[in-house]
């Protein structure tokens, strides 16, 4: 369990990156969604230890963020967004180090690399320097190291950034089967539609929504999206308003188009604009 | 202090690359090989005996401030060391694993050394200890001068600059490659603020080729022990 209070991160330049931000994050896997520049990436850098927040608490566990950073850095796993490999060391290097870093027994680096290797498809290319590798297989290596980690809460900012579809797919189903929390950063909605229990929106330093996707959608039922000359919202060239379906059907004489409500409206109508890039 | 961690660092920073590009280590040990070089054809062999002393500290030295560019890469180019930060990892384990990393790559000159130490006479047991003793102590020294500037530059560009002017100051100006009795004393006090002054000085000494002046034992310990303090308290290691 993750318990956010009151928590601010200002910037030396000045910029306020989160603004007052409480949530609690109590499941399995918890996707935070936002914009470029949201603030998710400030949160998942402080609630995993690597940033300092100027005012607030985070406990994790019952763990205070402050207080507590040792104890809360041997239950958690981070993998940073901006992560490159070394390019001259392979996979198993890249999952052994950061097993060791963990403080994990040497017994049980072998192992755990192994297995995860194995289930991320790299087993092969275990041993080849990662220079050499496609920009899939180095960014499944940072899945497999937290894969591997045996972590209690492990931090993923955007893991599949830059993957093709079947190397997503690979890393939602090996995600799916760490037995810790997850917290993910990510801004495609479909990630987040298919592999969170929660998601949070976040705009602006601040979460806007937080829920089950089916329920926060379902606050919607009856409504959908229309698209056309004229709307309440507009994204790039879009113009978009959300309405009954009665009320949308007569304006498909008119030119506009009709579409689901998905996670992305909920984002639009709280003000966040489009996410996915 | 985690030796498993910082062994495990070491293949991963330096061992691999030097399984996968075993000519780096020309690099390390060119420099100094090429003044052993030049200062027996300048000096008719008189001063070989000082160049192999000098070459053994400046091996140590340079490949020590190297360090600062790979801490440099880690931190700003490839981020390894915020994926460090959130774990167990102190930021002494840290600095100890990038340098025993980088000191992977000067144990083929290290060796070179040793057979010209054997050759010109400068190695009986003793020496051999003493020799020990002072490049471990340099090497902590510079290299904690090393992690500190890789930690609060911006631009892996500036690192490399810094390091390479730190490189030239610390091994070139003091008397490595000459005897320290050339200096002035207060000069010698003054360029002691380098761990190669006090290492150089002290290995000249023993090897026979100068007065043994074991104060400088104490300044270079007390050199190691400072640099490495200010280093762990200053050098950025996340934003704790």
């Amino acid at each position: 369990m993750i318990e956010v209070s009151r928590l601010t991160k200002r910037y030396d330049d000045g910029t306020v990156a989160l603004n007052n931000v409480s949530l609690k994050l109590n499941r399995r896997i918890t996707s935070i969604l936002g914009r470029n520049g949201a603030g998710k990436t400030t949160m998942i850098r402080i609630m995993s230890t690597q940033l300092k927040p100027t005012s607030g608490t985070v406990k994790i566990n019952g763990l205070d963020l402050v207080k507590d950073r040792d104890e809360i850095r041997k239950i958690i796993a981070s993998i940073p967004q901006e992560i490159a490999p070394w390019d001259v060391a392979s996979p198993q290097e890249h999952v052994e180090m950061f097993l060791s870093a963990r403080g994990l027994k040497r017994s049980d680096i072998k192992h755990l690399a192994e297995k995860s290797l194995k289930e991320l498809g790299l087993w092969d290319v275990r041993d080849k320097a990662m220079g050499g590798l496609s920009g899939g297989m180095k960014r499944k290596t940072f899945v497999a190291m937290a894969l591997a980690s045996q972590a209690e809460i492990i931090f993923l900012d955007e893991p599949t950034t830059g993957l093709d579809p079947i190397s997503r797919l690979e890393v939602w189903s090996a995600l799916r089967k760490i037995n810790g929390t997850i917290v993910i950063t990510t801004h495609y909605m479909e990630e987040a539609k298919e592999l969170s229990d929660e998601v949070v929106l976040v705009n602006n330093g601040r979460p806007v929504m937080q829920g089950e996707v089916r329920k926060l959608l379902s606050r919607f039922n009856g409504r959908v999206r229309v698209e056309g000359p004229k709307g309440k919202y507009k994204v790039a060239d879009s113009h978009i308003s959300y309405m009954r379906i009665k009320d949308a059907q007569r304006l498909l004489k008119e030119g506009y188009s009709i579409k689901q409500i998905s996670l992305e409206d909920l984002f639009i109508m709280n003000g966040g604009g489009a996410i996915e890039d | 202090m985690r030796i498993n961690f910082i062994l495990a660092l070491a293949k991963f920073d330096g061992y691999s690359w030097l399984r996968r590009a075993p000519a780096t280590t020309i690099g390390y040990t060119s420099m100094p090989l090429a003044l052993l070089f030049l200062i027996y054809v300048l000096s008719g062999g008189r001063l070989v005996e000082y160049a192999v002393a000098g070459g053994l500290v400046a091996l140590m030295s340079t490949t020590a401030i190297m360090v600062a560019g790979s801490t440099a890469v880690f931190r700003i180019q490839l981020r390894i060391q915020d994926l460090l930060v959130a774990t167990n990892a102190t930021k002494v384990e840290y600095m100890f694993g990038m340098a025993v990393a980088n000191l992977i790559f000067c144990v083929p000159g290290l060796i070179i050394y040793a057979v010209l130490g054997l050759y010109f006479g400068l190695f009986t047991p003793v020496t051999v200890l003493i020799t020990a003793i002072v490049l471990l102590l340099l090497t902590v020294a510079v290299i904690s001068i090393a992690v500190y500037v890789g930690s609060i530059f911006k631009s892996i560009s500036s690192v490399w600059t810094t390091a390479s002017m730190l490189g030239v100051i610390l091994t070139m100006i003091p008397p490595t490659y000459y005897p320290y009795t050339l200096l002035p004393k207060p000069i010698l006090y003054i360029v002691a603020l380098s761990p190669v002054t006090p290492a150089s000085v002290i290995l000249q000494g023993y090897y026979g080729l100068a007065p043994v002046n074991n104060y400088m034992f104490l300044v270079l310990f007390a050199e190691a022990v400072i640099y490495l303090s200010l280093a762990r308290k200053y050098s950025r290691w996340g934003d704790n």
